[in-house]
């Protein structure tokens, strides 16, 4: 069975959030609603897209139920999109002054 | 440097205004993502994978260390810590607020700046060689004509609306460091063939990387500098009259060169331009002379030549400073100094990042080892580009203070990368760890010296922001059912001798890519005829070959 989630980039950061019960928003794709038919996709896609004033084009994404119920993406992309750039940002790595000298 | 006049000042104040505006009816409801989408990219604000991503304008890549320390203190203040100088001579923020942006603006513009046409169909940022100004073999200054250019271009009311992005680079001189050949117009500037004291304009059209890669053909042999405005302006009616805007991927000038011929093409400008070129937009001695005045040489001091010097430099004890000056170091047109590369690609570090400190040290070192200027290359580089010689050591031991003097410039891990999966909402592939991995795999820097000049660039997806097409190595990532794979591409080059790369053989699994490259090298190193062979020229002569027996066991 093919389980979906409906996704969107928060209108104020642009972070990307999950549609949860009752219009609700999560950022954290693990507390995101599973959706298990398209015609409840369709109907909960239909409901974001009237959120638009905290919620940029949302979209339906593919997820799967992983260890202990979570749910995860099944694409690269939207592992990227939830858990963060895999490159550790440079901004949080502690410059080497002896770097160039080696 | 160029300086704001009453009219620059005012545009890009009334911009912030009305952004300003725009974003509180979008955070306050009052419009949707669909009506504020436009607005927001008119104003460089995209959105990626994560968060917002602001690109901001660096003219021709010119920055007053005024300017840079600003980029520090918005990155520090609005985003986190860092800033990312892209291919395009810009820089992009990763991290920023909604709400945030119109302060951003604000205060880009309390240093002359701004985001304006850095995203959208329109005239994009003029962008040019990095040495401009100061390198040895330079016939003219082209920001002077990429200062022209960008106030012609800002807010044009005719080329707002264009079927595609369109991308204009200036070059002043002959050895091409400006990659005008993948440029939708490049401009070189050339001695009149009939007065050489005289220059004019080469130029050339429908270049371009993408998904249709193609070399721009020259429009015109010898443009006299009057008509460089009006002539420009006739390339952009005919593209904006024919270009295809039924299709996006089809849309680029570079595809409808090819469609009409050069030819054809040519006598559709020619027709255009006899409508114009004696009016109003003739370039008058008076206004060339009015742009000029800001780029008046610096206060040099009469110093003694120093090649022999930072010669023996390269040669001396200090290793690191030797190799240091051997690869980051260039020669001067003014006596006594030299340029410095800034290499934003230690190992192991995301290409074109730096932190606000850094940006802020490399601001400092402007200000007391040079005039104070800073330009952005578009290999993701930084430029300080007049120093005294004599002080290369001491400015040497500075940079190291924050991981900035990588001896690397023109070397294998000088690699040129997009953003890539990690940040980028076309990307199918990452771009990064593929060079941060490779920069570690290959940390002996006498086997990189070995290995002379080679360009490694690579692209997250067919958009080819990475510029893959033209580097001697080029790497495309791709999405092969889920699964990141990476096409590997030999001989391609974006200078004087430009050519486009071609696919080696099948892609390669993320975890085979860096181990590829490392095959391609050492057949290079094994079979080049002598170590002043440079990779791209081995290329060139021995073909692809020795390359697949080594990487798929057979020609």
């Amino acid at each position: 069975m093919t389980l979906w989630m409906i996704t969107a980039n928060a209108t104020d950061d642009g972070a990307p959030i999950y549609l949860q019960t009752n219009g609700r928003w999560t950022r954290r794709l693990t507390e995101g609603l599973a959706i298990t038919s398209d015609e409840e996709r369709a109907r909960l896609l239909g409901e974001a897209r009237a959120m638009e004033r905290v919620a940029c084009d949302p979209y339906p994404i593919e997820v799967r139920e992983g260890a202990r119920g979570r749910f995860a993406p099944t694409s690269l992309r939207e592992r990227i999109r939830a858990e963060g750039p895999t490159v550790t940002l440079i901004s949080a790595i502690e410059l080497r002054p002896a770097a160039a000298s080696a | 440097m160029y300086r704001y006049d009453h009219y620059d000042q005012t545009i890009v104040d009334q911009r912030v205004a009305q952004f300003r505006d725009q974003v509180a009816r979008r955070l306050s409801g009052e419009i949707g993502e669909d009506e504020f989408k436009p607005l927001r990219l008119q104003n460089g604000l995209y959105m990626q994978l994560h968060a917002y991503m602001l690109r901001v304008a660096i003219p021709y890549g010119l920055l007053s260390s005024t300017q840079l320390r600003k980029l520090a203190e918005i990155a520090r203040k609005y985003d986190r810590g860092y800033g990312h100088f892209s291919t395009r001579q810009n820089i992009q923020y990763n991290w920023p607020r909604l709400q945030d942006v119109p302060e951003i603006l604000a205060e880009l513009a309390s240093v002359e700046m701004h985001a304006i046409q850095t995203s959208g169909n329109c005239i994009r940022n003029t962008t040019s060689d990095q040495l401009a100004g100061v390198a040895r073999d330079e016939l003219v200054d082209p920001r002077v004509y990429c200062e022209i250019i960008r106030q012609w271009s800002t807010l044009h009311p005719e080329f707002a609306f264009l079927p595609r992005k369109f991308k204009i680079a200036v070059t002043g001189s002959p050895n091409d460091r400006a990659a005008v050949r993948v440029h939708d117009i490049g401009v070189r500037v050339i001695p009149n063939p009939e007065d050489p004291s005289e220059h004019g304009f080469e130029v050339l059209v429908g270049g371009g990387l993408g998904r249709t890669p193609r070399l721009a053909e020259v429009c015109r042999a010898y443009l006299p500098r009057a008509h460089l405005l009006s002539y420009l302006e006739a390339i952009l009616r005919v593209y904006n009259r024919h270009g295809r805007r039924d299709n996006k991927f089809k849309a680029r000038i570079k595809i409808l060169v090819g469609a009409l011929g050069i030819e054809a093409f040519r006598e559709q400008v020619d027709a255009e331009w006899a409508l114009i070129r004696d009016g109003v937009m003739q370039l008058t001695e008076a206004e060339f002379e009015r742009v000029a005045a800001h780029f008046t040489p610096p206060a040099y001091r009469e110093l003694e030549p120093r090649d022999t010097y930072v010669a023996a430099l390269k040669l001396g004890t200090d290793r690191a400073l030797g190799r240091w000056v051997a690869s980051n170091v260039l020669p001067h047109k003014i006596p006594g100094y030299s340029i410095v590369m800034i290499s934003l690609k230690p190992k192991g570090r995301p290409p074109g990042d730096a932190t606000s400190e850094q940006m802020e040290l490399v601001a400092a070192l402007a200000d007391q080892f040079g005039f104070g200027e800073i330009v952005v290359a578009h290999e993701q580089n930084l430029v300080l580009p007049d120093i005294e010689s004599e002080r290369l050591p001491e400015l040497h031991a500075r940079l190291t203070e924050l991981e900035l003097a990588e001896p690397n410039i023109g070397k294998v891990t000088d690699i040129i990368a997009c953003p890539g999966l990690d940040y980028c909402n076309l990307a199918n592939a990452r771009s990064i760890p593929i060079a941060t991995r490779l920069g570690e795999h290959l940390d002996d820097l006498d086997y990189v010296h070995d290995l002379g000049d080679i360009t490694l660039n690579i692209s997250g997806c067919i958009n080819a922001c990475g510029h893959h097409h033209v580097g001697n190595i080029g790497i495309l990532g791709i999405d092969k059912q889920g699964e990141e794979f990476y096409q590997l591409m030999l001989g391609g080059s974006a200078s004087d001798d430009a050519s486009l790369g071609k696919i080696l053989g099948p892609a390669f699994p993320t975890a085979e890519i860096i181990d590829a490259i490392d095959t391609v090298l050492r057949t290079y190193i094994d079979n080049r005829e002598a170590p002043d062979e440079r990779f791209l020229d081995y290329v060139r002569r021995a073909g692809f070959s020795p390359f697949k027996e080594r990487l798929y066991g057979k020609a």
